[in-house]
């Protein structure tokens, strides 16, 4: 599904979170959407979601404007804690299981066995880890034509990060799915981007093809984000 | 596999180069079948797309051949895996070649060089 | 499992233990006056009137559960990512808070009929007056328990529509209670007006809902029940009010309410 956001503008009182930002996904396409903290990644995501609403534009998923019910299509990875403190992972599953329709029951447990998770545990007791995969579990589960991460890899250690792309490589519907991953760590997910954005200050200040860049510059997404981003602290200091 | 990719290279031509090679040692033989793009993306942690074009690239090349519904395989052309090996032999020594020139070496003082450093590992 | 089923599950799933509290909490709120009684021998001082007391608090049992789940879900307000409609979302927290507070009313009330068998010779009531007090009050209480719950998931989605401007946000409580003042004055405003009050006075049913106590010697009640009009219009202005509460905050968790 396209995702379109077009001349988005999101303020939280003074703060500005989103300034005239417009993008647009397409099928089957992994989008890296890089920036420091604060810079508007989560809002961007949350707006897709149909979590936040924009004062300005519009937000459109396969044409149509976006409102909460769009979580229907859209499976979304939160960097929050988004867990009952009383369930058990089991309970989580069967909820999620319930509630999306496209939630595929077989590949949760597949990816429960390769996440080594176990399903009778209580998720107050699992590790900050194990919590973020379970997220992952519950995101990647669904057959949802568009996936959202938002921090995939915060709290787990570089040990298991190395795993979690390969569990994304394997469970993502690259024909089908429009993938973005909002993070700042670019080092792990570079190889699976196709498309990577940069966004600071609530503006996309550079969108780039992945391998275009390696090509054409000679330059790996972290190399273009760390000189983008001194480029622009120097500007500022003028 | 993982993350042992260069910056300056496109990384579908990282893993056409590993490929390559491969099949240069002879892991890989004329006629073997190559993971299919999935599980090659799985083995490397790498976007699909990029093995898609991987394979695209190596198949303009003329060293694999893609067959309908069975998959992708090296080639069974002797000669184009021949020009293959010449052609990674000439990359390297093209290198080698490039850091003793930036070390002032001339082209007689590589040769010798090459010979005594034979001689000395056959003792 | 239907979606709804399984937002059910979920909406009982994190609110039992707090019910479950509740159950203990009236149990010993039971068995305080019963030990008093007992030591003082002053059979039937302190009991009745607290399975009455806490039959009125239990009014407030169906809009506090409701509140404790909406408050647990609002610290992150990712309950919203959900493909459910509002009215479901909603709905499914008041439906288990329902059945809180019928069970502990259900409770309550086996409770004062036990105690009704102990004490039928002091206790003068006519068995038909009885059964139809109980069952009306019961009504009553519930009735009264989803109206109040109506008004909290209004001031809550308010509360929370609010907290995306930051100029306000600290200030929001403040809104509520002006909202709260706002209502009671036009309400007691429009009470005043004398051909509204006849209008909504025109019809009436009469209801068994008018319990009179009298105290006689020896210890001995004596109770009966009156009839009481209860204004057709009026009961209807309020289910059209909690119906329309109950909308407005599907259309602002929506749209307003935020993660």
């Amino acid at each position: 599904m396209t995702i379109q956001l077009k001349n988005i503008s999101k303020r939280y009182g003074k703060d500005i979170s989103l300034k005239n930002v417009s993008l647009t996904f397409e099928t089957g396409k992994i989008y890296g959407l890089l920036g420091p903290n604060g810079s508007g990644k989560s809002t961007t995501l949350k707006m897709i979601a149909g979590l936040v609403y924009p004062d300005l534009g519009q937000v459109e998923v396969n044409g149509e404007e976006v409102t909460r019910r769009i979580s229907k299509d859209v499976a979304y990875l939160t960097e929050l804690d988004m867990f009952y403190p009383s369930f058990t992972v089991g309970n989580m599953i069967d909820f999620y299981a319930s509630q999306f329709t496209d939630f595929d029951r077989n590949k949760a447990e597949q990816l429960m066995q390769d996440m080594k998770l176990d399903s009778a545990k209580k998720i107050k007791r699992l590790s900050k880890g194990n919590r973020g995969r379970l997220k992952l579990v519950l995101a990647l589960a669904r057959k949802a034509p568009v996936l959202l991460l938002d921090e995939p890899f915060s709290g787990l250690d570089p040990m298991v990060r190395d795993s979690i792309v390969k569990s994304l490589v394997s469970y993502i519907n690259f024909d089908e799915q429009t993938v973005i991953i909002a993070t700042h760590e670019i080092d792990e997910i570079e190889p699976l981007l196709d498309e990577a954005i940069i966004i600071l200050n609530g503006k996309i200040i550079e969108q780039e093809n992945v391998e275009d860049l390696r090509e054409e510059a000679g330059l790996s997404v972290l190399e273009w984000f760390k000189s983008t981003m001194a480029e622009r602290e120097g500007r500022d200091h003028e | 596999m993982t993350k042992d990719f260069q910056a300056s290279k496109p990384i579908y031509i990282q893993i056409a180069d590993h490929l390559s090679s491969q099949m240069v040692r002879g892991e890989m033989k004329a006629g073997d079948k190559l993971p299919s793009v999935r599980e090659m993306a799985i083995q490397s942690g790498v976007n699909p797309n990029t093995i898609q074009r991987t394979y695209s690239e190596m198949e303009r090349m003329g060293i694999v051949e893609t067959k309908r519904g069975q998959g992708t395989f090296v080639t069974e052309n002797e000669q184009v895996l021949q020009a293959l090996k010449i052609r990674l032999q000439t990359d390297i020594i093209g290198v080698f070649v490039e850091n003793m020139k930036e070390l002032g070496f001339t082209q007689e003082e590589m040769i010798r060089g090459l010979q005594q450093y034979f001689r000395g590992e056959q003792r | 499992m239907s979606a709804f089923q399984g937002l059910l599950k979920k909406d009982f799933a994190i609110s039992k233990l707090w019910f479950l509290f509740w159950l203990i909490f009236i149990s010993v709120f039971l068995i305080i006056p019963l030990a008093i009684e007992s030591y003082f021998h002053a059979p039937l001082s302190f009991l009745p009137v607290a399975v009455i007391l806490l039959l009125v608090f239990n009014t407030f049992l169906l809009p506090c559960m409701l509140l404790s789940m909406l408050r647990l879900e609002g610290k992150t307000q990712l309950w919203l990512y959900n493909p459910q409609s509002s009215k479901a979302l909603i709905l499914s927290k008041i439906a288990v808070s329902f059945v809180y507070q019928l069970i502990a009313q259900l409770y309550l009330t086996a409770v004062g009929l036990v105690i009704y068998q102990f004490y039928k010779n002091q206790i003068h009531i006519e068995a038909s007056d009885l059964f139809a007090g109980a069952i009306i009050f019961n009504i009553g209480l519930l009735l009264v328990g989803l109206y109040v719950s109506c008004w909290a998931v209004f001031y809550w989605t308010i509360y929370h529509s609010l907290g995306k401007f930051p100029a306000v946000k600290n200030w929001r409580w403040l809104v509520i209670l002006f909202l709260f003042f706002l209502y009671n004055l036009i309400s007691t405003f429009l009470a005043k007006i004398e051909i509204l009050r006849d209008v909504i006075f025109k019809w009436k049913i009469p209801v068994l809902a008018g319990p009179n106590f009298n105290h006689k010697e020896g210890d001995n009640w004596e109770i009966f029940l009156n009839m009481t009009d209860l204004p057709v219009l009026g009961l209807l202005l309020y289910i059209i009010l909690a119906c329309g509460l109950f909308l407005i905050s599907c259309w602002l968790l929506d749209r307003k309410v935020e993660v």
